[in-house]
């Protein structure tokens, strides 16, 4: 499922990207959210799809007026397109979708996206492998500066970009360091909204995705923990590394400030919706430690690195401060990052078998300093502004500046 | 006044920041070695799958 708004060059791409998937069960729903450009001439010209007046929705979930449905069959796929009143949210946009959806899961993702060719086979086969899966999470990983070829990377290095490399190296670390070990408990509570399979009865069961929620990725998935657990029935959500699916970063600072209030936002929204379940014994591991760990680590950590700052201003002002002691422990601190983030790029190369440069390792050590030095700080206090800015912040589906995918 | 209150404010934070530091360290190793575990055990599975239905293959009559 491919929402599209105003993205109608990048979604091209991105839905030429899918028909390259090994996996072949699978149909394509395109959903225009009233874009204003050409963006549904572009896919209907593409793709040769022609109007589907007769089609009948079941509106199983709320969504602005579906005006016109448009089907076709392209290199061997169904696809279906749906033009739809502009809703202002993805959220939106996906619930009209799963209305037209014919198959038992879907895929969310977004418009300028490159489905890895593997990718749906890895979903497909944690979604066989166990009962009970609802949701399956992908590793969602930075296309800017890789180069594709059949929806597979054949090369990346990094120094083309400094926003997007710094983004490279923490969503690695993100994703292979707590992320595996969540899931091992079952208690992943983001099944990101760039790349994530869910079942739609499921979905549909909890009400579909939440238009008002910036964070509706997280919200989706807080509540179907809450869902099934409620109902004591038996469910899995999973997350699976081998699939994976490239992003493009905020290649700006305004972008990337836009996205972290935004995150930060939903954050904020998400937690004190659920609020019951924190040290909820009866929510499990999610109620006793995850709730707990994503408010002291993730959510006050913008709020605590300006007390720290605060504090090391205070130390000096009462010259108390032990600068040497201080530098040392500072320094001890970058290290530390940088290891940790050489050790997950260095985990997740090994197993994919790409090959990694000594200029790669040369260039983690430069963008780990930058990183600890300036990027932390940027982000911490653009997260910071965003518990001031919530109202400001009304979620528009808005698209940051796009860059080309370099694919043959 | 106003520089004991700040006083209290470096030494409680420092106490506060060095536990939840330590909290924080533990776990993310702790994360980042499971993770690495993880990731051997996933490419050893493969290696020993391929050698399978290499040998499988190879080795069936048919």
């Amino acid at each position: 499922m491919i929402p599209l708004f105003n993205e109608g060059k990048s979604g091209l791409q991105t839905i030429d990207n899918v028909l390259k998937q090994k996996y072949r069960l699978f149909e394509i729903i395109i959903v225009d959210d009233g874009s204003t450009d050409d963006t549904k001439q572009l896919v209907i010209d593409r793709y040769g799809l022609t109007l589907d007046a007769d089609r009948p929705i079941r509106y199983q979930l709320p969504c602005q007026e579906i005006k016109e449905v448009y089907s076709g069959r392209y290199d061997g796929r169904d696809f279906t397109l749906i033009s739809k009143v502009n809703g202002r949210t993805k959220a939106d946009a996906v619930n009209a979708g799963i209305n037209v959806c014919n198959f038992p899961y879907f895929v969310n993702m977004d418009g300028d996206e490159i489905l890895q060719q593997d990718a749906l086979i890895w979903a497909a086969r944690a979604i066989v492998e166990e009962d009970h899966v609802i949701g399956v999470g992908g590793n969602l990983r930075i296309s800017n500066g890789v180069h594709f070829k059949d929806a597979m990377p054949t090369s990346f290095h990094f120094g083309q970009n400094l926003l997007p490399d710094i983004q490279t190296l923490e969503y690695g670390r993100n994703f292979a360091g707590a992320r595996i070990l969540h899931n091992a408990w079952n208690a992943n509570l983001i099944i990101s909204g760039g790349y994530g399979v869910f079942k739609k009865s499921a979905v549909i069961e909890v009400g579909g995705f939440d238009t008002t929620s910036m964070g509706e990725d997280m919200e989706i998935t807080i509540r179907l923990h809450k869902h099934f657990m409620d109902k004591k029935e038996p469910y899995v959500m999973k997350y699976v590394e081998d699939s994976v699916c490239w992003t493009q970063a905020p290649h700006t600072f305004g972008d990337l400030r836009r996205q972290r209030q935004r995150w930060q936002c939903g954050l904020v929204q998400t937690i004190s919706k659920y609020k019951s379940m924190i040290l909820n014994p009866k929510y499990g591991v999610i109620g006793m430690f995850m709730f707990p760990y994503m408010i002291m680590y993730e959510l006050i950590t913008p709020v605590l690195m300006l007390m720290g700052w605060l504090c090391i201003a205070a130390s000096f002002y009462l010259d108390v401060a032990n600068f040497p002691f201080i530098l040392f422990l500072y320094l001890l601190y970058v290290m530390f990052s940088i290891v940790l983030t050489m050790l997950s790029y260095l985990a997740n190369c090994y197993r994919r078998r790409e090959r990694v440069s000594l200029f790669d390792l040369f260039m983690i050590i430069g963008l780990g300093l930058f990183e600890a030095f300036v990027y932390r700080t940027f982000v911490a206090f653009v997260s910071f502004a965003a518990f001031f800015k919530k109202k400001k912040l009304k979620k528009v589906w808005k698209s940051p500046t796009r860059v080309d995918v370099k694919a043959d | 006044m106003f520089d004991h209150i700040l006083f209290l404010y470096v030494v409680y934070f420092n106490i506060f920041i060095a536990i939840y530091l330590v909290i924080y360290t533990a776990f993310l190793m702790i994360n980042m070695i499971y993770g690495a575990l993880h990731i051997l055990r996933s490419v050893r599975l493969e290696r020993l799958h391929n050698v399978l239905e290499h040998d499988f293959f190879i080795r069936s009559p048919s």
